[in-house]
């Protein structure tokens, strides 16, 4: 029995794990900062010696394109467009994160919706209380500096990535390889109060990859079915 | 058969763009001073499957095999045509007829473009635009016992003080000219600012050097046209509906394939 159809096999296995990735691209379309995977395809060599290949799946890309950006009219929401990432303290240390959620903790401290502090240029931002209202005069510029009223209250710190240098962390958070401290400040960052970036997913496109992905996995399953029948015939003809 | 696939999938999202285009003038269609945009389609790069030839001695394909990979909207073109005129009767309000913008400040130093001519003078008596109040200028500044503000079709700004007989100037607008207003950034707020590909602006007094003169009293409406636009969204529509039967057709014809055994 060749190893032919472990090669049809490990096709059908890596179009499986594409549509796991395409399923939860279309899952997170909705997830504001969200930014789609691409799984990534290799040829692989199965034995040096005879040097047969399968497909390879070992891991899946970033594609850091922008995502549409909505008006929520909410003051602490924040978008980011073009080039930057807003850095984020957690337990595990700082991570990036498009996701612009923002809201004020009862210590004043501007952290994102999920309660974890926002890094400014000189450590966290906080905002002093308003006597109106946590929201009253509340204003994030186009370079991400935070004031209420006339009081400065800090400037947001904005880092730019290359999606090489990033693993998910979580659906919008991103480890940075090296530290985000090896990371440049974007050179003009534009941060848009009151709106919100949505997930670079296009179901239009997602549709249509899925399409490929299960053609392509039904002619394999076809593939396989010919290698038992060639298989199984090839046994029953030597008797 | 995989290239139909993605060659569709463009098709679907140019029309989204076209649409999303549309979307955004028929939005502003009120707004003073807005100028519509229209999407530009380019085709994609072709994959050359066969190179034509002539082998010199009537041999060769003349005519090659070359298959194209779809459509992408290229750029979102702004189109300056001139907007009706609103008579509105303010003081400071004024439409440009022919071509041109006022100057404004923008709050971060640089400066603005824009056809909305709807001013206001502020607490210092500085002529700012209203709604930004970004400030106009060449600047003008209209003293606080002012009875009659005339602004003359040559940018000429006078005013008539209480008690006094005659009209005095007080200053002098001027408009801004563009080589390529096309290359204009929107900035929203009705603004434009200049970039590398619209060119430097040429300061212009109104009603010379090719630039419009002012009317004081009208604004200048947008210029989309609701029937057109109309128009271009059910056929942005059908387009979309005709590239996505591709997709099906597709699928179908994929699914036949591995169905032939």
């Amino acid at each position: 029995m060749g190893n032919g159809i472990y090669r049809a096999v490990s096709g059908s296995m890596a179009q499986m794990k594409n549509l796991d990735v395409l399923a939860n691209n279309l899952a997170h379309v909705d997830t504001p900062g969200f930014k789609a995977d691409t799984l990534r395809f290799e040829e692989a060599l199965d034995n040096a010696r005879n040097g047969t290949k399968f497909v390879d799946t070992p891991g899946t890309s970033i594609r850091m394109t922008q995502g549409a950006v909505r008006r929520t009219d909410n003051p602490l929401d924040v978008a980011l467009t073009g080039d930057g990432f807003l850095v984020v303290d957690t337990p595990d240390g700082a991570k990036l994160t498009r996701a612009g959620r923002l809201m004020i903790a009862q210590d004043g401290t501007l952290q994102t919706a999920a309660g974890l502090p926002v890094q400014g240029l000189g450590g966290g931002i906080n905002i002093p209380p308003a006597v109106d209202g946590k929201y009253a005069n509340l204003m994030i510029d186009e370079k991400g500096q935070v004031m209420r009223g006339d009081e400065i209250a800090g400037q947001l710190r904005v880092v730019s990535a290359r999606s090489d240098q990033l693993n998910k962390a979580g659906a919008d958070m991103f480890d940075v390889v090296g530290g985000v401290d090896s990371l440049e400040a974007t050179a003009k960052p534009q941060v848009m109060q009151g709106h919100l970036e949505d997930a670079n997913v296009n179901p239009v496109v997602a549709m249509t990859q899925m399409i490929t992905v299960q053609r392509t996995f039904e002619a394999l399953q076809q593939a396989v079915k010919t290698y038992r029948e060639v298989d199984g015939q090839s046994v029953r003809r030597m008797r | 058969m995989f290239r139909a696939l993605s060659t569709a999938s463009s098709g679907m999202e140019a029309q989204q763009t076209q649409i999303d285009i549309i979307a955004n003038n028929l939005a502003n269609a009120n707004v003073h001073g807005f100028k519509k945009a229209r999407g530009e389609f380019q085709d994609m790069y072709y994959q050359q499957l066969r190179q034509a030839t002539d082998d010199g001695s009537g041999g060769g394909s003349p005519i090659g095999l070359e298959v194209g990979q779809g459509v992408r909207v290229m750029a979102s073109q702004k189109i300056f045509t001139q907007g009706d005129a609103q008579v509105t009767g303010g003081h400071y309000d004024m439409s440009i007829k022919g071509q041109g913008f006022f100057k404004v400040q923008l709050p971060d130093g640089e400066f603005g473009y824009t056809r909305a001519g709807s001013f206001a003078p502020d607490q210092q008596g500085q002529l700012v635009m209203t709604g930004s109040g970004n400030r106009l200028d060449p600047g003008i500044s209209i003293p606080p016992n002012a009875e009659m503000v005339t602004v003359e079709p040559n940018g000429i700004v006078k005013v008539k003080l209480a008690g006094q007989q005659d009209a005095s100037q007080v200053g002098q607008l001027t408009l801004a000219l563009f080589q390529n207003p096309a290359g204009l950034q929107s900035l929203g707020g009705r603004m434009y600012g200049a970039t590398e590909a619209s060119g430097e602006p040429l300061e212009a007094i109104p009603g010379s050097e090719g630039v419009g003169s002012l009317a004081q009293g009208e604004l200048e409406l947008s210029n989309v046209k609701v029937v057109e636009e109309m128009i271009s969204l059910i056929s942005a529509q059908r387009a979309y509906e005709m590239n996505s039967k591709v997709v099906q057709t597709t699928d179908q014809m994929l699914r036949d394939a591995n169905n032939l055994r």
